[in-house]
């Protein structure tokens, strides 16, 4: 079987234990929901500021909410069913390669589902749309890529709830200043073009940090 | 690969070094004339830039030495990049409350998002999670492993870092950046910076020895604890009786 | 600012300084006298 068969294999396995648990439409969603609800009862809720703050708090709440995703339940696994999967023989960067896609395609669902609401909320200004697909697929890619990354650091490890977003928030930081600033450097009526590049620089690194690590996390 | 029990004596001459450093960039900050324009805030500046100084050395070493145990895969050189991590995050913490400490009185307030403040608290919880993540485990070999990845997947990501929260902040601060030490410095002050950088570099060195050294006790502590854990496998295995047993 | 006034957070400074580097130390030193300790008397 080939590598990409091989990841979408377990691509396809996890999109469907995620679509019996529903954890991420039925809970990470409203989760990040709700916290573009909250901040607007703790900062004030004039329209101004609110237009103000909305993108850039919509990107902070992907990049911190969006990593539950890459840890989901559906993910989780003790060490025996790791080592059964180790034991079929699929190479283990296929099987990094399967479940960060797996958590893209429900990172793209989380983002244009939030983005919708943050449009509601926060009335944010409607220039440069077309960028926005473009922002939203590749902090999918760069946060799926460093949230399964993660995970498989922590792995079966301690408190590993709170530790993979601990670990993803600081290194999460180019694609949020990056999504953040090539909207506004759109606004100002610059290229974004820089900012996309850092950002797809930054996506690219991530993923071959995680398939040179696949191996090397599977045999511990 | 787990390295014997260390038998080593404990050495002194550490502590000895790590006394005189402080007190030698004690003396020296407090002789120095004071700067003309800050006064004598400047002198804070003598141990908030060696602290910064050493965060990053600090963190530069537990990089390297990840980078070292994945390609040797030697737990001594895991030992180096946790003392160097916890070390590190000492001195990062230090360089930021020095730097609010500085900065409330020059500028009024506690905190500026400038480049330098922002990256060094970043590097603050990159430290932070590298030390919690040691803690997930107290297998030797899984938490070296692990630990030295998340080193390197670090420092492929924080140039992309650095790079972002500078560009992000050429944009929107004044031309006219801030430096602590003014426009230009005396050489006496010169002078007084760069001992007190030597002297806390050689803290860091006397800081390392002893912390490697508690590191590999910690670890012969583990290795005897998972030894004595169980039975040996080779005592279930019983001479097998031949003939008069039943069949 | 007065002289005295800047004095006090230079004190504020070093104080918050070196107090951060004994505790450290300190620490370090403890810590390897307690792992001795249960080495000594055998694990």
């Amino acid at each position: 079987m080939g590598f990409f068969s091989q990841a979408r294999l377990i691509t396809s396995r996890d999109l469907v234990r995620e679509r019996r648990s529903g954890e991420v439409l039925w809970v990470t969603l409203p989760f990040g929901a709700i916290a573009l609800l909250l901040v607007p009862m703790a900062i004030g809720t004039d329209a101004p500021l609110l237009e103000q703050v909305g993108t850039g708090l919509f990107w902070a709440i992907v990049m911190l909410f969006g990593v539950l995703i890459s840890i989901r339940q559906t993910t989780g696994e003790t060490q025996a069913q790791r080592d059964q999967l180790a034991l079929t023989g699929i190479d283990a960067a296929a099987i990094y390669i399967g479940r960060a896609t797996a958590s893209f395609v429900l990172l793209v669902i989380f983002e244009v589902v939030l983005g919708l609401v943050t449009i509601v909320l926060y009335d944010v200004p409607v220039s440069g749309w077309w960028l926005v697909p473009i922002l939203i697929t590749i902090v999918a890619a760069g946060l799926s890529l460093l949230g399964t990354l993660a995970a498989s650091i922590v792995s079966t490890g301690r408190n590993a709830a709170a530790l993979v977003p601990l670990l993803v928030a600081p290194l999460s930081i180019p694609l949020l200043i990056g999504a953040t600033q090539a909207l506004e450097v759109l606004d100002l009526g610059g290229s974004s073009l820089a900012w996309v590049l850092m950002m797809i620089v930054s996506t690219l690194v991530l993923a071959v940090a995680g398939v040179l690590s696949a191996r090397p996390l599977q045999e511990i | 690969m787990t390295d014997p029990t260390p038998t080593s004596t404990s050495t002194t001459w550490p502590w000895i070094v790590m006394a005189v450093a402080g007190l030698v960039t004690f003396v020296a900050s407090m002789t120095v004339s004071p700067d003309a324009v800050q006064g004598q805030l400047s002198r804070i500046m003598y141990v908030h830039v060696p602290s910064a100084w050493l965060a990053y050395l600090a963190f530069i070493v537990t990089m390297a030495a990840s980078a070292m145990y994945l390609w040797k895969r030697d737990l001594k050189w895991d030992r180096r990049a946790a003392a160097s991590a916890e070390i590190g995050v000492v001195f990062t913490g230090m360089a930021l409350g020095l730097g609010m400490i500085w900065a409330k009185p020059t500028w009024g307030v506690w905190w500026t998002w400038d480049a330098r403040l922002t990256l060094t608290s970043i590097m603050f919880f990159i430290y932070l999670g590298y030390l919690a993540l040691r803690r997930t485990t107290d297998d030797l070999d899984v938490r070296a492993r692990r630990a030295a990845i998340l080193g390197v997947l670090a420092v492929v990501q924080v140039p992309l870092v650095h790079f972002s929260v500078e560009w992000w902040r050429t944009l929107h601060q004044p031309a006219t950046l801030l430096r602590p030490e003014g426009p230009e410095m005396a050489t006496s002050m010169l002078v007084t910076l760069l001992i007190a950088v030597m002297a806390f570099t050689v803290m860091y060195v006397a800081m390392m020895f002893k912390r490697i050294e508690l590191g590999r006790l910690e670890d012969a502590v583990l290795i005897a604890e998972q030894a004595s854990d169980g039975a040996v496998a080779g005592a279930a295995v019983t001479t097998p009786t031949i003939g008069r047993g039943t069949a | 600012m007065t002289a005295a006034e800047q004095w006090n957070w230079v004190l504020l400074a070093y104080g918050f300084a070196y107090v951060v580097l004994v505790l450290f130390v300190v620490s370090i030193g403890v810590r390897i006298s307690r792992v001795r300790a249960r080495l000594g008397d055998g694990s």
